[in-house]
């Protein structure tokens, strides 16, 4: 990326300022979600949505697949962790520890859409599994929506927990990037 | 009428230019697609052989080993683009379009990937909640 004001060049993975002007600068990461337009906007029915001529139809089910080769990672103090979509398909909901933050690393199944969010809500940490089609905590076993992070019914209903910045990304490309520092789970 | 009659020649002349034109309407654009196809992977691996040897494997890059691909040389700046609700997207976005999707301060955006691609088309400069931000993937 090159930002037209100071004709920086910037890594778009890092979002960090590698060359000119703004070298060293660190945008931050604001955490996004990579999923199918049906869900997203259910998850979040006030949404917008950008309208543009289309280049292609090819981002669209079947993307996100069990031999697409895809991850969910997350940037950390001292370098990277991933967990692989295949992985996440056989035991999602998966709790992990990142940096010593308690996190659940989830896919759903039928759209393949992977999450990572703090699993620490109201001053307790949550652990994470699933339940028919349903994802529950142990705690408290309410019900959550691990697309919106959003507690839909039980003694939790209404608390949300806090999505953190995962980023989808081809194995190949992350390893190129992440690889030394990475782990699987 | 003999076989060799100049009417029968004519008629076999134009079968071979109809059948010649027909295989050229199909052959050559699948020839092409096939070629272009090639091109395009054979792109792909060498961006990625580039990739792996300015970067090593397992190196976060940094600025002495940062040397991206330029895809186009000035790629256009993309912004004041239609944001419409998602009742007013119904029959423009699919169901089934992956989107990028976030949240700033309560306001909730998506970006159809569908729409994000191409070398012009890789950072979406857009305000949210509030924040300037940029969208890309």
């Amino acid at each position: 990326m090159i930002d037209s004001k100071t004709e920086s060049l910037w890594s778009h993975i890092l979002g960090e300022a590698m060359r000119g002007p703004m070298i060293g600068t660190k945008l931050e990461t604001i955490p996004s979600v990579m999923t199918e337009w049906s869900d997203w906007k259910v998850s979040h029915p006030d949404t917008t949505v950008v309208l543009m001529p289309r280049a292609t139809s090819a981002y669209s089910r079947g993307f996100h697949n069990p031999d697409s080769g895809l991850l969910i990672g997350l940037l950390t103090s001292t370098g990277s962790k991933s967990w692989q979509f295949p992985t996440l398909y056989r035991s999602s909901p998966v709790n992990d520890t990142v940096d010593g933050i308690p996190v659940v690393v989830s896919l759903k199944r039928e759209t393949f859409t992977a999450t990572i969010f703090d699993r620490r809500t109201g001053g307790r940490e949550l652990t994470f599994r699933s339940r028919g089609d349903d994802i529950i905590d142990l705690e408290t076993e309410s019900t959550w929506d691990l697309l919106s992070g959003l507690a839909v019914s039980g003694s939790l209903q209404g608390e949300r927990l806090q999505l953190l910045p995962g980023i989808v990304s081809d194995s190949a490309v992350w390893s190129l990037y992440f690889e030394s520092e990475n782990s699987k789970r | 009428m003999n076989e060799f009659s100049p009417r029968n020649y004519a008629r076999r002349t134009l079968r071979c230019v109809a059948l010649g034109a027909l295989a050229a309407v199909c052959v050559l654009p699948a020839t092409a697609w096939l070629l272009d196809r090639h091109e395009r992977s054979v792109r792909i691996a060498n961006l990625r052989i580039r990739e792996a040897e300015t970067l090593g494997v397992g190196r976060p890059p940094t600025p002495e080993n940062f040397h991206p691909i330029e895809a186009v040389p000035r790629p256009p700046v993309v912004s004041g683009f239609d944001v419409v609700s998602a009742i007013d997207a119904t029959g423009k976005v699919q169901d089934n379009e992956f989107v990028l999707g976030t949240e700033v301060n309560g306001q909730a955006r998506a970006w159809p990937l569908n729409v994000m691609t191409g070398p012009d088309r890789e950072v979406f400069n857009d305000t949210l909640g509030g924040l300037s931000i940029a969208a890309t993937w």
